[in-house]
């Protein structure tokens, strides 16, 4: 439990230069520099559409985060939101309440984090695979059992629920305020919650924190569960915002998209490091990135090239800013 | 004697007049062709490799095929890749060695496929292409001409914006995925149109990856930029609910003027009738599996060692506005399914 300062004093010279330290000066100096080249980027429009943008990218990190903190990882992220939704908005198109069908939602996915969870934390399947296993069996199930199509529209008796992703508080998108929110209460579970502090030891070291009496397994159900939940809230705002949910984002690479958030802040693949700040400085990142080339309206193939380049420049850096020696690493290091 | 044998011919020619009469009552009633056309249905083998079965069209046109395939009574299978084009590859392999009468492939892209179908045809396994086609020709191909479409609707842009009829010119598209060939052909002939065009500018080009949540970024943040902008060009409706929300949203349903096309399922019907979509063009799916079954009932028809010109049917497309709408503009699948 004496994480945070034993171990680590190698890190104390270079800890100015922390990976999250370098996102946030990468992402101020292309802040800075597309405020000053691109007409329109400062306009509190385009900066609160910059936000909204990556808003739903930022909510699911930060599910992932929580999960990579406790030395897990959540690649069904992108299946149990997309799934679960979807049906959700089958159900209403047959016309079950909206109350009814997102409970009976919300039932779905908490069974899926226990799912993963018990795969993870009892049968002791690594993570990653547990994981990437349960993505297709959640698309399998979901579409066997409850869902016919693949691209889901709300149905226009249900088309009132629109406000809730596409409406505005104080002239402040939903979805940036949903962000907002999921951020606070992560961030005050990680670091003000008995639970929290757990995740945060059994990341570090899984075998110290068993010893030290914490429940790593129920701790590790907890984890998955509030993933999935993240995930399906995510969902919700998402179908709210766009009117759809299109269940093939399952196959495609989103779920690379959230990892790199979550990386490209900071938080170390091993687990134990890390907060929900820097997940917010990776989210901002993208949505800066991402917006100021929509405003230069560069093309598909060229974003795509400047986006790896970036992650492997704040790598770079921070491999060679903070190298890893035997003090630093982790067992379990990937 | 002679009484008798009269009984006995009496009566076999009547017992014959009444087997012909039962053999008349099994056939039904042949024209000349309903008889041999039944008979060249029966027992045959279909076999349907969709690019995803969960997929609306494919769906439609599996609804659609089953159907034909329960009423004359031919076999029909669907081997679903699911995305996975390795998949299908291997799903189509194995088709070629059970030697099916025909194989219909839902093309993911124009050279997925391409090798496979070519190996089908010099194995003599007849293909029918649907949808979009791969680059080698097969027995047959039904399909929608995706330049035709995206021409229709970015000639609609510059009729509604052009500075000529006063607009101010200003246009944006938005692309799916720029390697996908429907995005290809479609960016083509808004591309051709544009260069025939030199009066309009387009002040955005942007891919969202058929998501209508980066539809939604993407959108949202052009029309901050260009809060004049006069139209927009969309390729496909599943990803453009995405573009009429940013738009919404930014006040501007109405004053811009959005373009989009799809299969035109229920859901695009709402979204023009509520204004997202000013002008849609719908390859109705509906129709289109009418058309596939027509090209397997040709095909099933003819022997199977007769070597056919390859031969097409393209969709007559439907171009959909607010005032053109009808009540059966559209399809469910619930629909095709029971054979409207």
């Amino acid at each position: 439990m004496q994480t945070a300062s034993s171990g680590k004093a190698g890190d104390r010279r270079s800890a100015y230069f922390s990976q999250e330290r370098i996102v946030l000066a990468i992402a101020v100096v292309m802040f800075v520099l597309f405020g000053l080249t691109l007409p329109g980027f400062l306009a509190p429009g385009n900066l609160l559409s910059l936000v909204q943008s990556v808003s739903i990218l930022g909510i699911l990190a930060i599910g992932m985060a929580l999960t990579i903190i406790g030395r897990g990882i959540d690649l069904a992220i992108i299946s149990t939101m997309a799934m679960s939704v979807a049906w959700v908005i089958f159900m209403l198109g047959g016309g079950t309440p909206v109350w009814q069908a997102v409970l009976l939602g919300y039932l779905f996915v908490v069974c899926i984090g226990l799912v993963i969870g018990f795969l993870v934390a009892y049968a002791e399947i690594p993570a990653i695979f547990a994981t990437l296993a349960m993505t297709t069996a959640i698309y399998g199930f979901t579409r066997v059992a409850f869902v016919d199509v693949d691209l889901l529209f709300i149905p226009q008796s249900a088309s009132w629920t629109r406000e809730f992703g596409a409406g505005y508080v104080f002239g402040i998108p939903i979805p940036v305020i949903a962000f907002a929110i999921v951020a606070l209460l992560a961030h005050l579970f990680l670091r003000h919650t008995k639970p929290g502090v757990f995740i945060r030891a059994m990341g570090d070291n899984p075998l110290k924190a068993r010893i030290a009496g914490i429940p790593t397994r129920p701790m590790m159900l907890l984890q998955y569960v509030i993933s999935a939940s993240i995930a399906f809230f995510a969902g919700l705002v998402l179908a709210t915002l766009v009117g759809t949910m299109n269940t093939r984002v399952v196959n495609s690479t989103m779920v690379y998209d959230v990892i790199l958030v979550v990386v490209l802040g900071g938080i170390v693949l091993s687990g134990g490091r890390g907060g929900i700040f820097n997940v917010i400085v990776g989210t901002l990142l993208i949505g800066i990135f991402l917006n100021g080339m929509t405003i230069m309206n560069v093309s598909y193939s060229i974003q795509n090239l400047i986006k790896g380049v970036i992650l492997l420049v704040a790598i770079i850096i921070d491999t060679v800013l903070n190298p890893r020696d035997e003090q630093t690493s982790q067992q379990g290091d990937i | 004697m002679r009484k008798l044998i009269n009984i006995i011919g009496g009566a076999a020619i009547a017992l014959g007049i009444g087997m012909t009469a039962v053999k008349a009552q099994d056939a039904g009633f042949d024209d000349g062709m309903s008889t041999k056309f039944y008979e060249s249905m029966k027992g045959k083998k279909v076999v349907f490799v969709p690019i995803s079965i969960g997929m609306d069209i494919a769906a439609g046109f599996a609804a659609g095929m089953q159907r034909m395939a329960d009423q004359y009574g031919f076999q029909l299978q669907i081997r679903d890749p699911n995305w996975n084009v390795d998949q299908g590859v291997q799903a189509i392999t194995q088709i070629i060695s059970e030697k099916p009468d025909l194989v219909v492939i839902q093309n993911v892209d124009m050279q997925a496929y391409a090798r496979v179908i070519k190996q089908a045809m010099e194995a003599g396994v007849r293909v029918l292409q649907v949808n979009v086609k791969a680059t080698s020709n097969s027995t047959a191909h039904v399909g929608i001409d995706w330049y035709k479409n995206a021409e229709t609707n970015a000639l609609k842009l510059v009729e509604k914006c052009s500075p000529k009829n006063g607009g101010n010119g200003k246009i944006a598209a938005l692309e799916g995925t720029p390697n996908n060939p429907t995005n290809f052909i479609g960016m083509k002939a808004f591309n051709d149109v544009m260069a025939a065009h030199p009066e309009m500018t387009v002040v955005s080009d942007q891919a969202a990856d058929w998501d209508a949540s980066k539809a939604h970024s993407v959108v949202s943040t052009v029309v901050r930029q260009s809060p004049d902008l006069c139209g927009y060009f969309g390729l496909w409706d599943g990803q453009d609910s995405g573009m009429a929300a940013a738009i919404r949203e930014a006040g501007l349903t109405g004053k811009v003027f959005v373009v989009s096309q799809g299969a035109g399922e229920k859901a695009a019907c709402e979204k023009i009738a509520d204004g997202s979509y000013d002008f849609y063009v719908s390859y109705n799916i509906r129709e289109l599996s009418k058309h596939i079954n027509d090209a397997i009932a040709v095909i099933l028809q003819r022997p199977a060692d007769e070597t056919l010109q390859p031969f097409a049917i393209y969709l007559t497309t439907q171009n959909l506005t607010k005032d053109t709408l009808t009540p059966s503009s559209c399809w469910t699948l619930d629909e095709i399914k029971r054979g409207y």
